[in-house]
Formats: structure tokens, sequence, C-alpha cells
């Protein structure tokens, strides 16, 4: 019986052991699966929101417009000053279709390039020469 | 017995605890995308009211003769340049249904360096609000037309 006892005590105490390592388990796996939808929230929430190309080669578009139709082409910090706050804009002018650039101008306050800028291109005339005119845009970080 | 009973409670608990804790997270995140989607929305109705304004002439072309017989708004007297008349005459339109921002409450305002050349519309600056600036041409100078839109349709 006494034997018989202790048998079963030990029993007890094995059954106790491995309870508690399932619960842990339990737990490493809910943590995960919350600390999962956790982050699945937080990117939802604080992504940042990126303008659509499509919305800075307008910005673009409008830029070149204005400059051409004002004819300052290289006098544009004027034209760049009414940007909207969080774009950056850099004017590139090249004679012809010379690969040799003429003129460049950066908007105030902005770096000189960025690797996420998109870019518009026109042909136009200044000063009765004719001439091709890059306009990079991006989004101030 | 009791300890099949204890274990099947345990696991109803837990069962419940756990849909419960899914479904907050799920109706969450649908929340969240709701309002990105409604926010989507209000952006691009907003950009392409402020293309209209600053890209065409509206129709008739000049509405601004009988603004009764206005049909489609737009203060262009050519790509990016705002006719002065039809500046004049834009508050006397029903501008907010013409533009198809009906449901929203709008602003409009055309600054020139730090002077305002023309000002209409008021926002709730409690909601979130949808800003759209471009670039245009008053008076042979650069301006700066902005749109802000808030509300809209629940």
């Amino acid at each position: 019986m006494q034997a018989a006892a202790a048998g079963f005590r030990g029993a007890t105490m094995t059954t106790n052991f491995r309870k508690g390592f399932v619960f842990s388990l339990d737990a490493v796996f809910a943590l995960m699966i919350g600390f999962f939808l956790v982050v699945l929230i937080a990117n939802t929430i604080l992504k940042e929101p990126v303008a659509p190309p499509i919305q800075m080669q307008r910005q673009g578009m409008d830029v070149l417009t204005v400059l051409e139709n004002l004819n300052r082409f290289y006098s544009p910090s004027s034209v760049f000053a009414e940007t909207s706050d969080s774009y950056c804009t850099r004017l590139e002018v090249y004679n012809g279709t010379s690969a040799t650039m003429d003129a460049s101008f950066v908007k105030a306050g902005c770096p000189a390039a960025n690797s996420d800028e998109s870019v518009v291109w026109r042909t136009s005339t200044a000063g009765g020469r004719f001439k091709t005119v890059k306009l990079a845009i991006w989004v101030k970080k | 017995m009791a300890k099949g009973q204890s274990f099947l409670i345990e696991m109803f608990l837990i069962s419940t605890a756990v849909i419960m804790l899914v479904m907050f997270f799920f109706l969450t995140l649908n929340a969240i995308n709701i309002y990105k989607t409604k926010t989507l929305r209000a952006n691009l109705i907003a950009e392409d009211a402020a293309s209209t304004l600053l890209l065409s002439r509206g129709y008739p072309a000049d509405w601004d003769q009988n603004v009764s017989n206005t049909q489609a708004l737009g203060l262009a007297l050519r790509r990016n340049t705002l006719d002065m008349a039809k500046l004049r005459m834009f508050n006397q339109t029903a501008y907010s249904e013409l533009l198809g921002l009906g449901a929203y409450n709008i602003s409009l305002n055309i600054t020139s360096g730090t002077s305002t050349i023309f000002q209409t519309g008021f926002i709730n600056s409690s909601t979130s609000v949808i800003q759209v600036e471009r670039v245009c041409i008053y008076n042979n100078a650069p301006c700066k037309l902005r749109l802000q839109v808030s509300g809209g349709p629940q």
C-alpha cells in the first residue's frame, strides 16, 4: 500500500510537472499570436502615407507650366516658393538635346537630390533657344 | 471526473477569451481600414476638384457671364492661369455641389507670397482636413491654390 501510495504521489508530481510545461507553451503561443496582432495593427496605423507618384507628377507639371508661362526657367525660386511645403524640387535646364547641364536650381531648404524623386521633362524655348528642362520632385523628409 | 470538468471549463473560458480577442483586433483593423478608405476618397475628390478649378474654364466657358447657367466650374484662363473675372463670380455659384463636394465642408484659398488673393468657405478644424495645394499664375505672378476638405458622408 505504502509503495503504491508513493507511486501514486510520484505520478501526481509527474502529472503536475507536465501540466506546468503545457501551460507555459500555451502562454508562449498566446503571446506570439497577441504580438503578431499588435504588430499588424500598429503597422496599419503607423504606416506613413506616401504621396502617390501621380500627385507628384501633377505638381511637377504645374511647376513647369508656370515656369514656362512666366518665362522663369532661369529664376525659378519665386515659383518654387509657391509649391507645397511638403515637397522639394530641383530644376535642371539643358541646351537643346545636349547632355550638358546649362543651369540647376534647388528649392530653398531642400537637399540637392533624393532617391525617391519623381521626374517630369519638358521641351521649351528660353531666350530664343531650344531648351530641355527636367524637374525632379520629392516629398520632404 | 472533476478534473475533466475543470479542463472543459478552462477550455471554454480560454476559447471565449481568444475568440473575443481576435474579434476585437479584426474589428479594430476594420475600423482603421474604413477610416483610411474615407480619407483616400476625400483626397481623390479634392485632387480632382483642384485640377478642375486650375486646368479648365468650366462649362459653359463663359459661365461668369451668366452664373445661374453654370454646369461645371473652372477658374482657368488657360492651364494653371487663373481668370480674375471668374474668381470674382465664384462665390455666387453653388461651388460645393458643382465641384462634387456637396457632402463636405470646403475652403478655397489663393495666395501669392504672403498676400491673400482670394478666400472662401469654412473648415471645421476639429475634424481631419484633407489639403491639396497647386501652383498657379494670377496677374502674371506665381500663386498657390489651396483647397481644404473636411467632413464628408457618414
